[in-house]
């Protein structure tokens, strides 16, 4: 038996890394963070299980918050709304999930289905479909896998209950269920359309819950020796630092559903002189140095507090932070023509032509 | 045998007296119609089972489809949708559903539960649940009776498919499945919150299929026999003349989902010098003659062509147009003082104490 148990402590680490791994969006993990220290506390539990322990016909229920992260700071996260999606899903299908998973590891999302699973009492699979943050429903592995785009299931605190059963596509999953989330307050619990083990272990980026609590536990190890915490992620993923500034404007606006906008630092240290502008859609998109694009989509774009270690997000990012940023590779199953062209710079409005901080 | 053929030529005069019932709204049932005359001639038949053969436990489907009736005129009707909506229902609830019946009796909504029971052959039942046209999900029988309100089902031509699954309340049944159908394009076809055969016996408005039919018949004959359909329309049906003019003014708007505005007239024959306004909602809410308050719903107030006797509806009246407008009695359900707060005229934002015609 593979499972293994999630320690308070690693659901700590979770939220620090999974924020880091959110690429300014994704929203806060803070509020699930402190749920799970309430479930704990009272005496729950929750497994990790690897995705090749499942059977090719399993079940596995897939979970996430849709909405937008604003919203979240007045509606606090209520563990067993999640749980409830997941309910009406077992409901709805006749299955069963031997485990459940992230949709996106970064952010909130990644602590989220820990929520799930403690009411449920099933394992987290240690794998997602975006290994990262990102705004759209189409922008997932199983997306750019082709897999179904249907059902997903919709729930609020009032006891709001909706199911998208069929769609033609994933862009019309994004827009039907986007649409129920706005109406029910613009944040809505959701399992996404339920995938086999086969599906999880073809199209799952694995191992993503564990490596957002390594690089959460480098930077708390970091933080309590005194450490540089942007070093210490850099010692645990293959990262590359791209620039150490200081925020000097952020232009924000929150537009059809998303939070846009651009910010622009001003190099200190190494990069005196030197100007970088990032532009996000929730995530940050694409960086610019010097007028010139040096990272973007599917790369990793990190904008780390410079002391702290910890994320900085594009809801919260604001004038005179000193900030460092970091690049970290992309799930390879992005790096294909049909990936990028679901969320390569291009699907988020960009003429560029995708160029890895990572090629060789 | 309880049950009854349905003859294209009730399926003509149905088109005709849904859309008098409509009271402004409900969108023409003229597209229906020629589905179902498609349907017809390709062999198909449906049956009309009146609610009190229902089994107590029997299983009921209530259709209609929802949204701008004006993209109506765009994307056509497709039977076939509708019938998908009912099947989706099935699929998901694990029930068989013994008969179909209609949401609203008033206007295009009419002919939807016949388009779906001539795909699945199944009855419809003659009733529906609000004896006219309304234009929100909370002004029905069953809302007042206060049934569940879910789930409900919505499909589209496209394939897409939701099931609004669990609300609260009516009101968020409304605003939810409207946002969904907005974003499949403002129109989707529906299977509303299924219904017990005793509920349907309870809450249903009854015979309401037949009357509409015998509107339209009455109205068809005195068309052929160059009558005054108007006075056939007062020959079946226990309604009141209200007033004879020509259209003046149209003030339209289309705001949050509806067709909102008023209309203005000038009296011919006796009511010359008289001026009457009607002011609508989808359907035709408040008649004001020379400003005071003369019918409001829950009355049905129709718009009637004075030549043709034939429905105006709240998107086609124009200026100059002859009309008579008549009154109709209402459901007795909504005449409690229940039914009043959901359909009377405080529910649209009229601060008038409701005041029968017929009182």
């Amino acid at each position: 038996m593979s499972l293994r148990d999630i320690t308070a402590d690693d659901i700590e680490s979770l939220a620090v890394g999974a924020w880091i791994l959110g690429t300014g969006g994704g929203g806060n993990p803070y509020l699930p963070l402190l749920n799970m220290r309430a479930l704990y506390r009272e005496g729950y539990r929750v497994q990790l299980m690897d995705a090749s322990d499942l059977a090719d016909d399993d079940w596995v229920g897939v979970v996430a918050n849709m909405g937008a992260p604003l919203v979240g700071q007045e509606r606090l996260t209520d563990s067993r709304t999640l749980a409830r999606a997941v309910a009406l899903m077992e409901e709805h299908t006749g299955y069963r999930f031997a485990g459940l998973m992230s949709m996106e590891i970064g952010g909130a999302n990644g602590v989220r289905s820990l929520m799930a699973a403690a009411h449920l009492k099933r394992p987290v699979i240690d794998s997602d479909t975006m290994g990262r943050a990102y705004p759209e429903a189409q922008m997932t592995s199983v997306a750019v896998g082709g897999l179904k785009p249907y059902p997903l299931t919709a729930v609020d605190v009032r006891g709001l209950e909706s199911i998208v059963d069929r769609v033609p596509t994933w862009k019309w999953t994004e827009r039907v269920a986007r649409k129920i989330c706005v109406e029910y307050g613009s944040v809505a619990a959701t399992c996404q359309p339920p995938r086999t083990g086969a599906e999880v272990k073809q199209w799952g980026i694995h191992g993503t819950t564990t490596k957002a609590m390594a690089i959460g536990h480098a930077v708390r190890q970091a933080q309590r020796r005194h450490e540089d915490p942007v070093a210490a992620i850099l010692a645990v993923e293959p990262g590359k630092l791209l620039y150490k500034g200081k925020v000097i404007d952020v232009e924000r606006r929150a537009t059809e559903g998303f939070l846009r906008g651009v910010v622009r630092f001003d190099g200190m240290d190494d990069w005196r002189g030197s100007d970088l502008t990032i532009n996000f859609q929730n995530e940050w998109i694409v960086a610019y140095r010097d007028g010139e694009a040096i990272a973007m989509s599917p790369d990793l774009i990190c904008v780390l507090d410079s002391v702290s270690g910890e994320a900085v997000g594009s809801e919260t990012i604001r004038y005179g932070q000193r900030v460092t940023v970091i690049a970290l590779p992309p799930p390879a199953v992005f790096l294909s023509p049909s990936g990028l062209a679901h969320v390569g710079p291009r699907a988020f409005g960009y003429d560029l032509e995708f160029r890895s901080v990572f090629r060789t | 045998m309880p049950l009854r053929d349905i003859t294209l030529d009730d399926i003509e005069s149905l088109a005709i007296g849904a859309w008098v019932l409509g009271t402004g709204g409900g969108g023409s049932p003229y597209l229906g119609l020629l589905n179902m005359r498609a349907l017809y001639k390709e062999g198909h038949r449906v049956q009309l089972m009146p609610s009190d053969e229902l089994l107590d436990n029997d299983w009921v489907a209530a259709v209609s489809n929802m949204g701008a009736p004006l993209v109506g005129q765009e994307r056509l009707t497709d039977s076939r949708t509708i019938a998908r909506a009912v099947a989706l229902m099935e699929r998901h609830t694990g029930y068989k559903f013994r008969g179909i019946m209609s949401l609203e009796i008033g206007g295009g909504n009419s002919i939807q539960p016949l388009m779906a029971a001539a795909h699945l052959k199944r009855p419809v039942i003659d009733s529906d649940m609000m004896g006219r046209a309304y234009p929100e999900a909370q002004m029905t029988s069953v809302a007042v009776g206060d049934l569940a309100p879910c789930p409900l089902t919505t499909v589209d031509v496209r394939g897409l498919e939701s099931v609004v699954e669990k609300v609260p309340t009516w009101k968020w049944m409304e605003r939810v499945s409207r946002k969904i159908c907005v974003e499949y394009g403002s129109i989707a076809s529906t299977c509303k919150a299924p219904r017990t055969g005793a509920e349907v016996k309870k809450w249903g408005i009854h015979g309401t299929t037949t009357k509409a039919i015998a509107i339209g018949h009455a109205v068809r004959e005195a068309q052929r026999k160059h009558e005054d359909p108007i006075a056939a329309i007062l020959g079946v049906e226990p309604g009141k003349v209200l007033y004879k003019g020509k259209v003046v003014d149209v003030e339209r708007r289309a705001t949050e989902g509806f067709l909102r505005g008023r209309t203005r007239f000038d009296g011919t024959d006796e009511h010359k010098g008289a001026s009457l306004e009607l002011n609508f909602q989808n359907e035709w809410i408040v008649a004001w003659l020379d400003k005071k308050p003369i019918a409001m719903s829950p009355d049905l107030i129709c718009v009637l062509d004075s030549l043709s006797g034939e429905a105006v509806g709240t998107e086609t009246i124009r200026y100059g147009q002859r009309v008579t407008v008549i009154a109709l009695p209402p459901p007795p359900v909504f005449l409690s003082e229940k039914g009043l707060r959901h359909v009377g005229p405080r529910a649209f934002g009229y601060d008038i104490e409701f005041k029968s015609v017929f009182a």
